[in-house]
């Protein structure tokens, strides 16, 4: 979380990735930097937003895709996630009720999947 | 693997038939696009392991050839967007919505709600000829002291206009702050859009947060740790000096009530737990040495007694 990697390393980092795609991409808002006050030139990035670069470059190579085709596919790609978590969340939620509870939880369900 | 096996083509497959067979895997296997599927992800692997080999003419010559083997291509670890994903501070879900939910229950729409920075109704609806202006994110790093403490800062548009932004006290990494009237420009009569900042908390070399908890590891001196006395500890609003009681160790965690965090809205601070680690002086000179010889004859205190061997 607390690693920081400047442009040059992110664009040594990911495979596929130059500055004038960098550019383009944090154009797009596919990539957000973040600023720290003071040097508003340099741009930083965390591990999440080369994972991310990662992710982009890869899906650009592969499907030819335009920044703004890309950038939609990445909130579709957040969202997904985004819809896991809130899962996840809700499912671990059920895990620590009692087990009558759970199984109510559990035909409920299988009621609304019949239906 | 055997490459052309991993992307399922035979060795004479065009370069095209072999990008097409990739961009298959790629889309139904994909981990960050396909989540949750185990086996997808092991093809996956194997498949863009292949795909680098095999979409350099080069080296899939050579590999034909028999000067180099598939197991030489195999990917560095690499580290999925998936991985990170999730994360309730990811900055780029932000913006997550589940308002179509809220005929639901209360229980679950105020859960939906909660957490994700999400208030307000969204802009962006058309009325007729008139639009919302869009709202702008910006990512900002904030140091840690102005994250527990609050206070201001400034962030650059991408026009080189600077908006200054109050940090309110307490905020938290990946937490969001709206400045209304500050994104887009509307169109027509709609209302002009936000500049959402998400909030990146930079490390501190002392302090780590826990909660409305502040957290340290205080080195002490031998003699402190036998003795017992007031040290000076550095909080987030200045030294304040603490007891260590006599016989403390390593490890022992000491509260100083009320020097944590007060999130705004709220008046009471957190603590700050204080770790001791006791820290031997750089040179054990004789008077030490001797001292400690005479001090451990005839003890027995073990404290690995106990401990299986």
């Amino acid at each position: 979380m607390t690693e920081i990697f400047t442009e040059q390393q992110v664009i040594a980092d990911v495979p596929g990735l130059d500055r004038v795609r960098l550019v383009e991409f944090i154009k797009a808002e596919i990539v957000m930097p973040v600023q720290a006050p003071g040097q508003p030139e340099e741009l930083a990035f965390r591990q999440i937003d080369v994972a991310r670069l990662r992710l982009a470059c890869e899906l650009w190579d592969c499907f030819d895709l335009q920044n703004e085709t890309l950038a939609m596919v990445l909130g579709l790609v957040d969202q997904l996630h985004g819809v896991r978590a809130e899962l996840r969340a809700i499912l671990q939620a059920i895990e620590t009720l009692p087990p009558e509870h759970r199984r109510d939880i559990g035909a409920a369900l299988q009621q609304l999947r019949k239906s | 693997m055997d490459p052309y096996e991993a992307l399922g083509v035979s060795r004479t497959a065009s370069a095209a038939e072999i990008k097409k067979a990739y961009r298959r895997i790629v889309k139904e296997s994909h981990p960050d696009l396909n989540p949750g599927d185990a086996a997808g992800e092991e093809r996956f692997k194997n498949a863009s392991a292949a795909y680098d080999l095999l979409k350099d003419p080069e080296k899939r010559a050579r590999f034909d050839r028999g000067e180099i083997d598939a197991q030489g291509q195999e990917r560095p670890q690499q580290s999925y967007y998936r991985s990170y994903a999730e994360a309730p501070d990811n900055p780029y879900r932000q913006g997550q919505r589940f308002e179509d939910f809220e005929d639901l229950s209360d229980f679950f729409s105020d859960y939906l709600r909660g957490g994700r920075g999400t208030r307000g109704t969204g802009h962006g609806h058309a009325h007729g000829m008139h639009a919302d202006g869009r709202d702008s994110r910006y990512r900002l790093e904030v140091p840690f002291l102005d994250a527990a403490l609050g206070g201001t800062t400034r962030i650059t548009l991408p026009d080189g206009a600077a908006l200054e932004v109050q940090i309110p006290r307490g905020i938290a990494d990946g937490q969001t702050i709206r400045l209304r009237g500050k994104g887009g420009a509307p169109i027509g009569k709609g209302q002009p859009g936000d500049a959402l900042v998400t909030i990146s908390v930079a490390p501190h070399k002392i302090f780590r947060r826990d909660g409305d908890d502040i957290r340290m590891v205080l080195p002490i001196t031998l003699d402190e740790a036998v003795l017992g006395g007031r040290v000076e500890v550095p909080t987030i609003s200045g030294a304040v000096s603490l007891s260590i009681p006599k016989g403390a160790s390593s490890g022992q965690v000491l509260r100083m009530r009320g020097r944590g965090i007060a999130p705004r809205g709220r008046e009471t601070r957190g603590d700050q737990l204080v770790e001791l680690k006791i820290v031997a002086p750089p040179n054990v000179d004789e008077a030490l040495q001797e001292f400690m010889e005479t001090w451990r004859k005839g003890r027995d205190h073990n404290p690995r007694k106990g401990m299986a061997s």
